[in-house]
């Protein structure tokens, strides 16, 4: 399953000494994507290990340096 | 996840204060949640547009599981605020925090779903090779 719409895409870059995980200096991406509905969960892990694919493979991080999120639309 | 981050007016924050606040929020949350630290982030920057500072110097969003209780969450925002004034001498009052729930089955470390809080257990045991894993 692909959204409905074409992603709108915000980088948001971490400076050198401004990123620690565990108390650690951290080489994390947190990439997090709001879907346009509500995804039921088996869905939603598709998409995040698409995801987690995705990224690994284009900046050579490992699995263990991404963070995915892909949340549900936020209700106002 | 957590995910704390920060947004400062410029200057606010220089490297020993960010490790500094980073340590206390790391112990703070675990310290409070029982989450073990390799799964909280702690990052900094400024002029992040979708975190408008208004009035407030430093503003750190902390984006955790959805299971806390308000409680909690409560003595997480103090605590890091007198944090973050304790290390860099600005007001408490200039620092704000906010806390949003995640639902842990939306978030992915690790190439795996997030367990829910308390049930870190599984997770811990098949990532005990991590460079920042807890040493069993």
């Amino acid at each position: 399953m692909k959204l409905g719409s074409q992603a709108e895409v915000r980088w948001g870059e971490i400076a050198r000494n401004s990123g620690y995980t565990a108390s650690k200096p951290s080489t994390t991406s947190v990439v997090v994507l709001t879907a346009d509905t509500a995804l039921d969960q088996p869905v939603r892990v598709a998409l995040l290990h698409e995801l987690v694919d995705f990224w690994t493979k284009g900046s050579g991080c490992s699995v263990d340096e991404i963070t995915a999120v892909i949340g549900d639309p936020v209700q106002t | 996840m957590p995910l704390y981050l920060t947004n400062s007016a410029a200057g606010a924050l220089d490297d020993e204060a960010k490790k500094k606040i980073a340590d206390d929020i790391t112990r703070i949350h675990c310290s409070i949640t029982g989450a073990p630290p390799i799964f909280v982030h702690a990052f900094f920057a400024q002029g992040i547009p979708d975190m408008p500072l208004g009035d407030k110097s430093v503003l750190t969003f902390g984006s955790i599981r959805s299971g806390r209780s308000d409680a909690q969450k409560a003595d997480i925002t103090g605590q890091i605020r007198h944090a973050v004034s304790g290390h860099t001498g600005i007001p408490v009052e200039a620092v704000d925090v906010k806390i949003f729930d995640t639902p842990a089955h939306w978030a992915m470390e690790g190439g795996e779903i997030m367990p829910e809080p308390g049930e870190e257990a599984a997770w811990l045991a098949a990532h005990q090779d991590r460079p920042e894993a807890p040493v069993a």
